[in-house]
């Protein structure tokens, strides 16, 4: 047994022992309702306009749900203070915390994402295969992307409270297309699923910027977590 | 040998603090019970000073994780590491951190058997000082142990069993006992220092009013008695005739309640004497402190 194992089963129980699997399930309920409201509107728009609602909207509030089970509710460095004061390595364990919160976001989004799409197109459509394939790999980007920025957002307050302050600026900031909404991820995950662009960019400099803040957002984590 | 060295430590509302500790028992004495869970933090490396210096050995507590392992901690909140059970997760700690004992023994050296089997996010914030206390005082190689109110698990945990094994920590590591009671801080027997507005004082041993802190009123028509035969009594410092109740009550003082009350009670039986009452008087932490400022 590792730190780093330890941490991994400590962050893993957390989340399926928590509110992260009822969280999941109201959310793919909601993701249903979405996508079957959207299909008066024809496969096409209608896919396009549920995924935009459920990876836009509900994914973000149940990554908050997530991030908030994986870590009992409290800031970082409290959720990971049992395995610290074993001597475990701070930084490796916030590392692997968020590598367990990341692979949870991503399994997430890729439930929300396959709801989407199946419930607008249905099995038969043609362009099923295609449009889950791009559908998924947005999911993935922005699993990955918000979970990083929650572990840092954990860092602040004293109860992690900071999560819930960046949930409402990457709604707020990240709605626009101009400089400020640049950094959150809200923004660059509706380019990427053909909505507006985030500083006029082509769709491939948006996964590059959702990736390249969501690794500086770990950075940033890890270098708040200094243990 | 361990040792302890604070230089210039500022936190909050402590400090700044400046203390050299080496192998052996401290109680630390405050009435402000968040100053004493702080000094706990900051001796257990778990927080930053905001200033100053804390050392175990030539290396500091905070930010060196190899240090943390060597460091046992009881703390004010204790988090439970999550697992399926109490065992399960005492079981992987010891996995990581060599614990001699399996979760059982661990538990069973304080009666806490039964946390075993219970779910760890169940747990009362009691039930986890108490998994948190069998877990600081494992039996393992570690330089320091400090401990926040470890005699406020009392009960359910048995206070002799805990005094023992502290003691017994003690004679290879800095053991360092927090506490707000008078009495506990007595009990425990150590070097004490006081923590008041934010400053600890050096070790020593309590002095002035402390010195023989308790009193123990004996009601009885066979006072004179009393006051002939306690003096005799190790546990006995100082009788008394209460001026205001004539020979009928007796004013007995000790370093500490329950020998005191131990001496009366054996004394009364072996020589047939009658007690009305036992009334103990604990002195307040203003004969310590003085008045709060």
């Amino acid at each position: 047994m590792t730190a780093a194992s330890l941490t991994a089963r400590a962050t893993a129980r957390r989340l399926l022992g928590g509110a992260a699997p009822a969280a999941l399930g109201l959310a793919s309920l909601v993701a249903l309702w979405i996508a079957v409201w959207a299909r008066r509107d024809g496969p096409d728009q209608g896919a396009d306009r549920a995924v935009h609602a459920i990876l836009g909207l509900a994914l973000p509030l149940l990554l908050l749900a997530t991030s908030e089970s994986g870590l009992g509710r409290s800031r970082l460095d409290r959720a990971l203070r049992p395995i610290w004061r074993l001597g475990a390595d701070g930084r490796v364990s916030a590392l692997v915390a968020t590598l367990v919160l990341s692979l949870g976001a991503v399994l997430e989004a890729w439930v929300l994402g396959a709801i989407a799409i199946l419930g607008t197109r249905g099995l038969s459509d043609v362009a099923l295969l295609p449009d889950l394939r791009a559908t998924l790999f947005v999911a993935s980007l922005a699993g990955i992307a918000y979970s990083c920025w929650l572990v840092l957002a954990s860092t602040f307050g004293r109860r992690g409270g900071g999560r819930l302050i960046f949930v409402a600026l990457d709604w707020l900031l990240g709605s626009g297309d101009g400089v400020l909404s640049a950094p959150w991820p809200r923004g660059h995950v509706r380019s990427l699923l053909g909505g507006a662009p985030v500083l006029g960019q082509a769709q491939s400099a948006d996964a590059a910027w959702l990736l390249g803040f969501a690794a500086a957002a770990l950075l940033a984590a890890l270098w708040r977590t200094s243990r | 040998m361990a040792t302890l060295t604070l230089t210039r430590v500022c936190e909050k509302k402590l400090g700044p603090l400046d203390l050299s500790l080496t192998t052996g028992l401290y109680a630390v004495l405050s009435r402000s019970e968040p100053d004493l869970a702080l000094l706990v933090e900051l001796l257990s490396g778990l927080r930053r000073p905001r200033r100053g210096a804390i050392l175990l050995g030539p290396e500091p507590s905070f930010g060196v994780h190899a240090q943390r392992a060597r460091v046992a901690a009881l703390l004010e909140d204790e988090d439970p590491l999550p697992a399926p059970t109490v065992r399960h997760g005492l079981a992987e700690i010891g996995e990581l951190g060599g614990l001699p004992d399996d979760p059982d023994q661990l538990l069973g050296r304080f009666g806490a058997t039964e946390l075993g089997r219970r779910r760890p996010q169940h747990l009362s914030p009691l039930e986890r000082r108490v998994v948190g206390l069998c877990l600081a005082l494992a039996p393992g190689d570690r330089s320091l142990i400090t401990l926040y109110d470890p005699l406020g698990l009392c009960p359910p945990l048995d206070r002799p069993r805990i005094l023992e094994a502290c003691r017994r920590a003690a004679e290879s590591a800095i053991v360092v006992l927090t506490t707000t009671s008078l009495q506990d801080a007595v009990a425990l027997g150590g070097r004490t220092l006081l923590l008041d507005h934010g400053r600890l004082s050096t070790p020593g041993v309590l002095k002035g009013a402390a010195a023989a802190p308790f009193r123990l009123w004996v009601r009885s028509p066979d006072a004179r008695r009393f006051a002939a035969l306690l003096p005799s009594s190790s546990a006995v410092t100082g009788v008394a005739f209460d001026e205001a109740h004539g020979s009928s009550q007796l004013e007995v003082r000790g370093p500490a309640l329950e020998p005191l009350a131990n001496a009366v009670v054996e004394t009364a039986l072996a020589h047939e004497l009658v007690v009305d009452e036992l009334v103990p008087q604990v002195p307040s932490l203003t004969q310590v402190f003085g008045e709060p400022r």
